[in-house]
């Protein structure tokens, strides 16, 4: 198979970018998508031209690196499935195939296809945890959880953060990736204690970093590798309402109780 | 340098049962003012090194956290699918730490240090109460109790899963653990920095050079201990079930400072991968073992049979796991049942388009059970495979083939974890010490979890309160000596200018050792190896091609700084294998066989290989750690 | 009080009031459909039920409130809108349309036209911004003639099918609210998707359908015998003759 791969390059995060366009062929339908990019690399380093700066590392999309929009859809045309686990078989011989790196303000590009991604560790920094030392944990089998609620949360917990949710947004929101962790903590016992708090320090921290608001458009979820519902947002959105009117109070004191410790 | 440069194993005396108590009684402790003063950098992110940051942060360490990633969560225990043992027994099938403990040894082919183990085991179900209570979503019985399935090499079922992502979840477990920290600012993240060498000062480990990977900034760390977490090195066969990134630099630039590398020949080759299905391809996925808890593994009696997998009669296949090893059957350990599919395909009744796979087949299951049970266990695997295959493995049999998986060799370190370098511990899959020749499935996140959460916090205190060194300031002449030598290895490698690229000999050297010094070794093949491989290290210097500075994000320079390490650290594997004139475990020399069963030698190479670097123009030194089994008899391994 | 304004103060709460605004807006297009399909029964009863409503003691505390909602829906909504445009100041410049980046806007247009239709809707209708004298008919019982009033505007078809475009737009703005309400306030549910998917277009249905029929039959004549009946000098024009 043939392909024209119309890529962008930015040399720099400050450099402006453009789309140049890669012919290559001699592709085989099996050939993933990152192999396909590989190839070019190596033809243009060949030409002593810069490779294209692209992330990956797994290849077995769970390790959420690899991040490219492909033909205006995140992660490419295939549904529940990473661009590294991307193949050949999904195009058409011949087809021009353009390749933008995620776009948001909160995920500044890099260089080339790479983003910044930072803003999503914060946000999980804020509170995105169950606060218990090492040595503290009781017996395991002394937490109960029935089945469903275990595989809710464990659905809502398969949250790779690759990021594709905010790049399908057309508001750039980050508000599946946010509800995913919400929704895991807060449908478990062991997540109870520090529920409200969880919630809103995590909205929080995910305005602080200039997301954009969720308007339901539900585009995070159709791009979605790992199938995060939907629903997850409507309960994080409950969890908020809840911990807002009848939960702690904001930051300001939640971070001197913290530091008092 | 002196010969008795393996230091004692600082294993505690006391039965087998006492020896973590007493360690642990026996330490000495530091005051949590003191302890505040102490700065610990970690190199990895990954469950070691996660789990570790958190809990020493925990204890009022300051730590230094460091990562190639962007994130921690990107670290590859993220990838470990099937599950991770504990000896909890909640099975009632009999299970205790002492059989998690035999089992374990049995299967490192009784080549790993009885106490290392025996602790491991002991420290299994704690691990498992620490996950869950973080919120790991286990998988769960409809009673709301932990559920287990069984794996390889074992008779009970002791793993704990959560599906076919275990590994994530547990990284994401000690990633938020790990969170918590830097958010109260006791842990210190830094992202996008690689560790390019470890810095010593009179024998002390006191900090390391690591280079910025978005400005190419080169910078000295300082510290009062270092530890590595840096993961395995199986990415040296360019084709494995490693994330590209993975790497050998960290643990090998420490190496080259003096550190012992024990073991490096011992990498696991895991039977049940995605086999190589065109030229190109960069990976090889792997399909968790836990499917052989359901899926039946065969190829047709006879060589060359075209016909469909369901078009062959039940007479005319031969399950060849459960024929050879009744007892265990397709559950048989990774390394026997990886030799035995490497047989059949040599014997040419191999199946698929290139003749190099056996069907795991879920029919049986799938008719007993139901669709909706198979897909309920193992519905995100069989979703993986049928991404990469085009193939449906609930209409198909699944075709796999071995693929290198995991190092069970690694740095050389004492019962605390630390390495011949004071001040230098190693952690998770980057030391060797628990899986001995052969690592048995969902041990891996076991002992990760152990070393971080559990043992290192404990030990580390012991070398900071006994030795109370002084830090040394980043600004020391052995800093600004290393950060040189780091700078004039980067430009000796972009003033190169050749012509091919660093792919090319990582494929190169990857052929050359899953040829030499994979599944099989034998005598002739390894000295060939050597010689190849430092043939092709004379080329990569002579002809690599890198495109861009150093100054910038340059993945290239980054590939090619680890693939010059692969290069080199390939033959030190080799010069372990040729050494040990035995089959144990993985490790498998053809001299050394009955009817293809592994010949282990008790005699002569009942110890652990520590290398010792002695400069480039000379052979590494060998040194030998003897291994004493008190509790577990040394049997040859049968699993029939 | 100040937990409430932190609270309001996130992107959340923010979409909160905006979803709570609407819900009154939303309550009040509904009413608002239900009173004028009075129409159908005869003048009597929408000029009875517009009667009703000037009558009660509660006709300026609900125009203030209405106004209070439709300037924190619209402050809020344009707010949202404009962080959103910012969170992604580059676009992709793939497989976007421009019809695809309307869609993307279709509240914000909607919203934005909608606003205007009031404002002339309420001058229209209410405060007789160029009023004949057909606007302060009364009918027979002395009740305010709306009927007449309704009659004679949607007969001249810019009016109408004005009215009508601005209806179409109204049932654009109510689709997505409907659903994403429900979101918003966090009743959501993969379960109830095609409840609430089914409940958003039966109210939209009803709204845009019960609303465009008037003008609607009134351009095409359904209304004429009743309002002829009532011999309106301004009917008497050429189409009626």
């Amino acid at each position: 198979m043939k392909f024209i791969l119309s890529v962008w390059r930015q040399p720099s995060a400050t450099a402006t970018g453009r789309l140049v366009d890669y012919p290559i062929d001699g592709i085989g339908a099996d050939d993933s998508f990152l192999e396909v990019i590989d190839a070019i690399n190596e033809n243009l380093m060949a030409q002593q031209q810069e490779p294209i700066a692209y992330e990956m590392d797994c290849r077995e999309g769970i390790c959420g690196s690899c991040s490219l929009m492909i033909n205006g859809s995140a992660h490419g045309p295939q549904r529940a499935t990473t661009t590294c686990q991307l193949y050949m078989r999904e195009f058409s011989d011949g087809e021009t195939i353009t390749v933008e790196p995620w776009r948001a303000d909160a995920l500044p590009v890099i260089k080339d296809l790479i983003v910044d991604r930072s803003a999503m560790d914060r946000i999980m920094q804020s509170a995105g945890y169950i606060s218990v030392h090492t040595g503290e944990a009781p017996d395991a089998n002394e937490i109960l959880v029935s089945k469903h609620r275990a595989d809710r949360a464990f659905e809502a917990a398969s949250c790779i953060g690759c990021g594709a949710c905010i790049a399908a947004c057309p508001n750039a929101s980050a508000m599946l990736f946010v509800a995913a962790k919400v929704v895991q903590l807060a449908l478990l016992p062991q997540g109870q204690p520090e529920r409200c708090h969880r919630v809103i320090s995590m909205v929080e921290a995910m305005d602080r970093e200039g997301f954009g608001n969720c308007s339901n458009h539900y585009e995070c979820a159709e791009a979605c590798p790992k199938s995060i519902p939907l629903s997850v947002i409507a309960h994080l959105n409950r969890e908020f309402l809840q911990a807002g009117l009848f939960g702690r109070e904001f930051s300001a004191a939640a971070h001197r109780v913290v530091h008092e410790e | 340098m002196s010969s008795s440069i393996l230091p004692d194993a600082r294993v505690p005396g006391g039965g087998m049962e006492q020896k973590w108590e007493h360690c642990l009684d026996n330490l000495h402790l530091l005051s949590p003012a003191n302890k505040r003063k102490k700065k610990i950098i970690v190199v990895g992110t990954g469950l070691a090194g996660a789990s570790a940051c958190a809990t020493m942060a925990e204890l009022g360490y300051q730590v230094e956290a460091f990562t190639f990633h962007d994130s921690p969560r990107r670290a590859h225990s993220i990838a470990a699918q099937g599950g991770i043992n504990a000896s909890k027994n909640y099975c009632n099938d009999g299970d205790s730490d002492f059989r998690l403990f035999m089992d374990t040894i049995k299967g490192g082919d009784f080549r790993s240090r009885e106490a290392n183990v025996y602790r491991l085991a002991q420290i299994s179900g704690s691990i498992i109460d620490q996950c869950v209570a973080q919120g790991v979503p286990f998988a769960r019985e409809y009673d709301g109790h932990l559920d287990n399935r069984s794996f390889g090499g074992a008779l009970v079922s002791r793993t704990f899963y959560a599906k076919g992502q275990t590994g994530q979840q547990l990284l994401l477990g000690a990633y938020g653990a790990m969170n918590r920290q830097i958010h109260l600012g006791k842990v210190h993240l830094h992202t996008r920095s690689e560790m390019l060498e470890l810095v010593l000062k009179d024998g002390r480990a006191c900090g390391i050079i690591t280079r910025n990977l978005l400005t190419g900034e080169i910078r000295s760390h300082s510290a009062d201990a270092v530890v590595l977490a840096t993961g395995g090195y199986s990415n040296i066969y360019h084709r494995s079930t490693n994330a590209a990134g993975s790497n050998v630099t960290a643990s090998y630039r420490s190496y080259r400072r003096g550190a012992l590398f024990a073991n490096p020949s011992f990498t696991q080759i895991h039977p049940t991968c995605i086999p190589v299905m065109h030229a190109h391809q960069s990976k090889l996925t792997l399909m968790s073992e836990s499917l052989r808890n359901h899926g039946r593994i065969w190829v047709p009696v006879a060589a060359d049979d075209q016909r469909e997998a369901r078009d062959i009669p039940e007479t005319e296949r031969d399950y060849f796991l459960e024929r050879k090893y009744p007892a265990y059957g397709n559950l048989s350990p990774r390394d026997i049942s990886s030799r035995a599919v490497k047989q059949v395909c040599d014997e040419g009744r191999g199946v698929g388009a290139l003749k190099h796979s056996v069907y795991l087949d879920l029919q049986d299951a799938i008719q007993q059970h139901g669709t909706a049970f198979i897909e309920q266990q193992y519905g995100n695997l069989l979703d993986m495979y049928q991404h990469i295959t085009n193939v449906n493995p609930y209409q198909h049999p699944l075709q796999i083939y071995p693929a290198a998986h995991y190092s069970m060799g690694g740095l050389w370190v004492d019962y605390h974890l630390m390495s011949n370098i004071p001040g230098l511990f190693v952690i998770g899959e980057a030391n060797f010490s628990d899986h001995g020749a052969n690592r048995l499935g969902a041990s891996a996140l076991m002992q990760g979890l152990a070393d971080g959460y559990f043992i290192l916090p404990q030990t580390i205190g012991h070398y900071l309160a006994e030795n109370a060194p002084v830090r040394v300031s980043d600004h020391d002449p052995v800093f600004s000596a290393t950060v040189e030598e780091a700078q004039d290895r980067i430009s000796r490698l972009l003033a190169i200018k050749g012509k091919r690229s660093v792919a090319s000999f990582h494929r190169e050297l990857g052929d050359i050792m899953w040829h030499h010094c994979g599944m099989a070794r034998n005598q002739l093949g390894l000295n060939s190896a050597i010689e190849n491989i430092s043939a092709l290290r004379a080329q990569f210097w002579a002809n690599l091609n890198i495109v861009g500075s150093a100054t910038d994000l340059n993945q290239t320079l980054e590939y090619a700084g680890r693939v010059a390490d692969y290069l080199e650290f390939a033959e030190l594997m080799c010069r372990d294998a040729l050494a040990r004139e035995e089959s144990c475990g993985a490790h498998y020399r053809a001299e050394h066989q009955i009817q293809g069963e592994a010949k282990r030698n008790d005699k002569q190479f009942s110890h652990v290989a520590a290398w010792h670097f002695q400069g480039d123009a000379n052979t590494p030194q060998l040194h030998k750690e003897p291994l004493n089994f008190d509790c577990a008899k040394q049997v040859e391994r049968n699993y029939r | 009080m100040n937990r409430l304004l932190n609270l309001l103060n996130t992107s959340i709460g923010r979409k909160l009031v905006v979803a709570i605004s609407g819900i009154f807006l939303l309550l009040f297009v509904i009413g608002h459909a239900l009173g004028n399909l009075t129409i159908y029964i005869g003048p009597s009863a929408l000029n009875s039920y517009a009667h009703w409503l000037q009558q009660s003691p509660m006709l300026w505390l609900v125009r203030l409130g209405m106004l209070a909602i439709v300037t924190l829906h619209l402050w809020l909504g344009i707010k949202v809108s404009l962080e959103n445009r910012s969170a992604r100041r580059i676009a992709y410049q793939a497989g976007s349309s421009l019809w695809q980046r309307l869609f993307e806007q279709r509240m914000l247009i909607s919203g934005l036209i909608i606003f205007i239709f009031i404002v002339a809707h309420v001058a229209h209708l209410t405060l007789g911004a160029a009023a004949d004298a057909t606007f302060y008919r009364v009918d027979e019982r002395g009740f305010v003639d709306v009927y007449a009033r309704l009659v004679t505007a949607f007969q001249t078809p810019t009016i109408a099918w004005s009215y009508i475009t601005a209806m179409l737009l109204v049932g654009i703005h109510l689709k997505h609210s409907v659903r994403a309400l429900f979101q918003t306030m966090g009743f959501f549910h993969d379960n109830y998707f095609s409840l609430f998917e089914g409940l958003s277009w039966l109210i939209v249905l009803f709204v845009v359908i019960g609303l465009c029929s008037i003008p609607l039959a009134i351009q095409f004549g359904w209304l004429n015998h009743a309002v002829a009946g009532l011999s309106i000098p301004s009917l008497t024009g050429p189409r009626f003759a």
